[in-house]
């Protein structure tokens, strides 16, 4: 049985007498413990798909299923600590006047009840941050430091699945690489599953087992990631891969 | 003999009589496109405001930059912002932010270029429409009536570029224009900057993070770090056949499509500018050795123009 699995979803977005078709008849699987890509560019629907399963929105159609159970509109706290979403703007996605510590402490309050408490310094050791920067305000911390606070946030509520959009797009090569080796490892270590929302085919190479291409709101391609990269069927997944930039290393010197 | 439209020679720039980039020396040739990287926070920015001259707070305490025949750095402020935003033309990361997003891209180029004393109304149809055809743009007459809030940010990011050719600038600076964009435009936007190049002769400095545009946009690179340049020279040369351990570092942190786990580097850049006494990368650097913390910062040519900051790493044909 999938960890989580989506049929038959649908969702229109209305504004006076226009309406955009964000979502058309999508379906995913996700099994324990994989990493599903999903790749596309602005408007092609892998963001609102990731809102209407993290149940940010409803879908105007279709249905979701966490361990071949329908999550209904209204999500409990237990449903919401399963799933768990990182942001692409880290630093936005923490309260700008508290503390990270705050931050954190309010998630896993709301979550798992307010006699729960984060062991901070537990958590700073997994995503490699000193504990001392806890206590800083998300202005007074980079990029890559503010989205590993997101991962340990969301890793706070012990989560089944990571619901990651565009969490590197923000950030330069090198915390780019930080945080990709990191999203792996922790699944890898936790055993949890992920969900992989990204515009750049090579950064969903590096840690997706399965990749799913999105155009204008539909599924194009499906399959294992190396098949989509290496043998694309799709016509719009071979414009995505021929767009990837890559340096023609000279393996020889250097 | 190369013809150059700017030359940098030891700048030092920073706030509050700290300086940020320091010893930076290079050239900018007429129609050559100059590529600057490196990570958040080394100064890859602060250079190109430094070169504009615009922003408030941020001092050039030594160090000349020659603009053609004219020596900015002795100018006074008000004459050097004039000559520069007459010259140089901005384009920032996110384009829908440089404009005013409910206001008629038409309104704000003619506010443009009345600011700079050149608007002529009879000329300015043919001129919006003259930019447009370089940047391959077409029915002119739709887009310049819409407003920055109905384009998309690939389509903004050219318009801002539009404006520049009527005013006839020489020079673009362009602060990380593609980081924005999807990863299929990011491409066709290197395509057109290349194509804007060679149609009107511009010459381009773009900052970006992004290592593998650089080497498909650059003629030449220059790789930053902590304020000082660590690599210098031709693109394709630099990032195929890095030398600096900083430059192998950044090309062996970009994830690809073979779906290698890129190795990233260790830790964050120092966000506290050039160091007078000791090579600022030694925390982080592989190769570090005993007396990369005593290193005075000085570029060696490793030939055909490659300049390296490190008299350790090994490489090019001197």
């Amino acid at each position: 049985m999938n960890l989580l699995e989506g049929n038959h979803i649908s969702k229109t977005y209305s504004r006076g007498d226009s309406s955009v078709n964000a979502l058309i008849d999508v379906g995913f699987t996700l099994a324990d413990g994989e990493i599903l890509g999903i790749v596309g560019e602005s408007g092609s629907g892998k963001s609102t798909l990731l809102r209407q399963i993290s149940g940010l929105e409803v879908p105007d159609e279709g249905e979701i299923l966490l361990n071949g159970r329908p999550l209904s509109p209204k999500r409990t706290r237990e449903e919401y600590s399963t799933m768990q979403m990182i942001f692409q703007d880290a630093v936005g996605s923490f309260h700008p006047r508290r503390t990270i510590r705050s931050s954190i402490r309010e998630t896993v309050h709301n979550l798992r009840g307010r006699s729960a408490e984060p062991d901070l310094e537990s958590l700073c050791a997994i995503v490699g941050l000193d504990p001392v920067l806890a206590d800083r305000y998300p202005r007074n911390l980079s990029g890559g430091q503010c989205q590993r606070f997101a991962i340990a946030r969301a890793v706070a509520v012990d989560p089944k699945i990571l619901l990651c959009d565009e969490v590197t797009s923000a950030l330069d090569v090198s915390s780019q690489a930080q945080v990709l080796k990191l999203i792996s490892d922790i699944c890898r270590e936790r055993h949890m599953s992920a969900i992989f929302v990204s515009h750049d085919l090579a950064v969903v190479s590096t840690i997706c087992d399965r990749v799913m291409v999105m155009y204008h709101g539909r599924v194009v391609e499906e399959g294992k990631a190396r098949d989509v990269i290496d043998h694309p069927q799709d016509e719009y997944s071979r414009r995505l891969i021929s767009s990837v930039l890559e340096i023609k290393k000279d393996e020889s010197k250097g | 003999m190369r013809d150059d439209i700017l030359t940098v020679t030891g700048l030092q720039a920073g706030y509050g009589g700290k300086p940020m980039i320091s010893d930076v020396t290079f050239s900018l040739g007429r129609g050559e496109i100059f590529c600057i990287v490196g990570e958040s926070g080394c100064g890859k920015s602060t250079l190109l405001k430094a070169l504009l001259g615009t922003t408030p707070g941020l001092r050039i305490t030594s160090g000349s930059i020659r603009l053609e025949d004219t020596e900015l750095t002795q100018l006074p402020d008000a004459e050097r912002r004039e000559l520069c935003t007459e010259k140089m033309g901005m384009v920032f990361q996110n384009p829908g932010s440089s404009f005013n997003p409910i206001r008629s891209y038409k309104k704000q180029f003619i506010e443009t270029l009345k600011s700079h004393g050149r608007y002529d109304k009879d000329a300015f149809p043919h001129q919006v429409e003259e930019a447009f055809g370089k940047l391959g743009l077409n029915d002119v007459k739709r887009i310049i009536n819409s407003c920055p809030y109905e384009m998309s940010g690939g389509m903004n990011q050219r318009i801002a570029m539009a404006i520049m050719l009527i005013l006839g600038q020489d020079i673009l600076l362009a602060d990380e224009p593609t980081s924005a964009l999807d990863a299929t435009i990011q491409k066709q936007m290197a395509e057109e900057l290349r194509h804007l190049r060679d149609v009107s002769g511009i010459s381009m400095i773009i900052v970006t993070h992004n290592l593998a545009l650089a080497e498909y946009l650059g003629d030449r690179i220059a790789v930053i770090y902590s304020g000082h340049i660590a690599e210098l020279g031709d693109a394709s040369e630099v990032l195929n056949r890095p030398v600096h351990p900083y430059t192998k570092s950044l090309i062996d942190a970009i994830p690809t499509l073979d779906g290698r786990m890129p190795t990233g580097l260790p830790g964050s850049p120092p966000m506290t500018g050039p160091e007078e006494k000791g090579c600022e990368f030694c925390p982080r650097c592989p190769a570090v050795c005993d007396g990369c913390d005593a290193l005075t910062y000085s570029m060696r040519d490793i030939g055909d123009g490659h300049y390296v900051s490190c008299p350790y790493a090994k490489g090019g044909t001197a």
